[in-house]
């Protein structure tokens, strides 16, 4: 396993070209929820991407209509009990990582949100996790991991907010 | 009068849809459009599809009257931006219509801020629907996040992407 993973990145980050392309590379932002709710939340944050080169990815093809006039990307949805589909995610989110080549990543939540903060990791990226709205009484279980992966950490109710994070700096309502 | 039913894609909500499909058969007047998802009950008074595109959704959102739906965080915001009248079923935990009890939390607090209609159970559900003409859009917002954290997400847009 963890030499098919060495092979993995070394085809895709290992050639001269690439990284050529690596120092060159335009500076983006890579806006990532899952669809539904999730995705309602991040179109609400778009008026803060503006101005800046920006590349949205989600769960469900069709949600590209909502982002007519900008580079999209679906990738399979899995939750935390469908390890399979889990996999497969976590592989396509490595393509896509890879080829956007994001700056920033932002992320208004869920299983699939957090795996992509956990994947731009690897390639350096400064993220953010907004936990999503509908936690009232308490952060979700991806959004409780999401801390290690983050370096702007908030949530939408100022009851969770805690001094080491998450923080309240308003919601999308 | 049309109506739009949206219980979201994850899990079943048959309590909803067959509470909504029994009413639908003493209102033949009304037009009643459900996007069932996952849910086991199959209705036979309404038009149903198990899932939507997002342009059929969004066509079929726009032209309904009233949207009655399961406490999704995407049908409250949409209905609050285009000022659509909702009715709001919450799923439960004890009835296994969700791995938490999240849905309740969320209605609370917006019960709390007034901006939506609130059935906790299925026969508040009724009581609403006697009269879904009466039903209206209690606010509205805008398109955006609030400025605070667009300002925030700017800021640190800013900081890192020179």
């Amino acid at each position: 396993m963890l030499l098919y993973w060495n092979v993995f990145l070394y085809n895709n980050v290992g050639f001269t070209e690439e990284s050529i392309s690596m120092v060159k590379r335009k500076k983006k932002i890579l806006a990532v929820a899952s669809s539904g709710g999730h995705w309602i939340q991040l179109l609400r944050l778009r008026s803060a991407f503006e101005g800046y080169e920006t590349v949205y990815a989600s769960t469900n093809k069709s949600n590209f209509t909502d982002v007519e006039h900008f580079e999209f990307y679906s990738f399979k949805d899995a939750t935390r009990k469908e390890f399979w589909n889990f996999f497969i995610m976590f592989f396509q989110l490595i393509s896509i990582v890879k080829k956007v080549e994001p700056t920033v990543i932002i992320t208004t939540g869920s299983a699939p949100g957090l795996m992509t903060l956990i994947v731009g990791r690897l390639f350096s990226t400064r993220n953010v996790w907004i936990d999503s709205i509908a936690n009232v009484e308490r952060l979700s279980t991806s959004g409780k991991i999401a801390r290690w992966f983050t370096d702007l950490y908030l949530t939408q109710w100022e009851d969770l907010a805690k001094p080491e994070g998450p923080y309240f700096k308003g919601s999308v309502l | 009068m049309k109506i739009f039913v949206i219980v979201g894609s994850l899990f079943p909500f048959d309590r909803l849809i067959s509470t909504i499909d029994a009413w639908a058969a003493t209102r033949k007047d009304i037009e009643i459009t459900a996007q069932i998802g996952k849910s086991n009950f199959t209705p036979i008074n309404l038009k149903y599809y198990v899932s939507l595109g997002a342009k059929e959704f969004n066509s079929c959102f726009s032209q309904s009257d009233l949207i009655i739906s399961h406490a999704g965080m995407g049908v409250i915001l949409k209905s609050l931006v285009e000022n659509k009248p909702l009715l709001i079923l919450p799923r439960r935990l004890e009835y296994k219509e969700h791995t938490t009890d999240h849905q309740m939390a969320t209605v609370n607090a917006f019960s709390k801020m007034h901006y939506i209609n609130i059935a906790m159970d299925t026969d508040a559900l009724i009581e609403y629907l006697k009269e879904p003409e009466r039903i209206v859009s209690r606010h509205q917002i805008s398109p955006n996040a609030s400025e605070s954290l667009i300002n925030t997400l700017r800021g640190f847009i800013e900081k890192n992407i020179h």
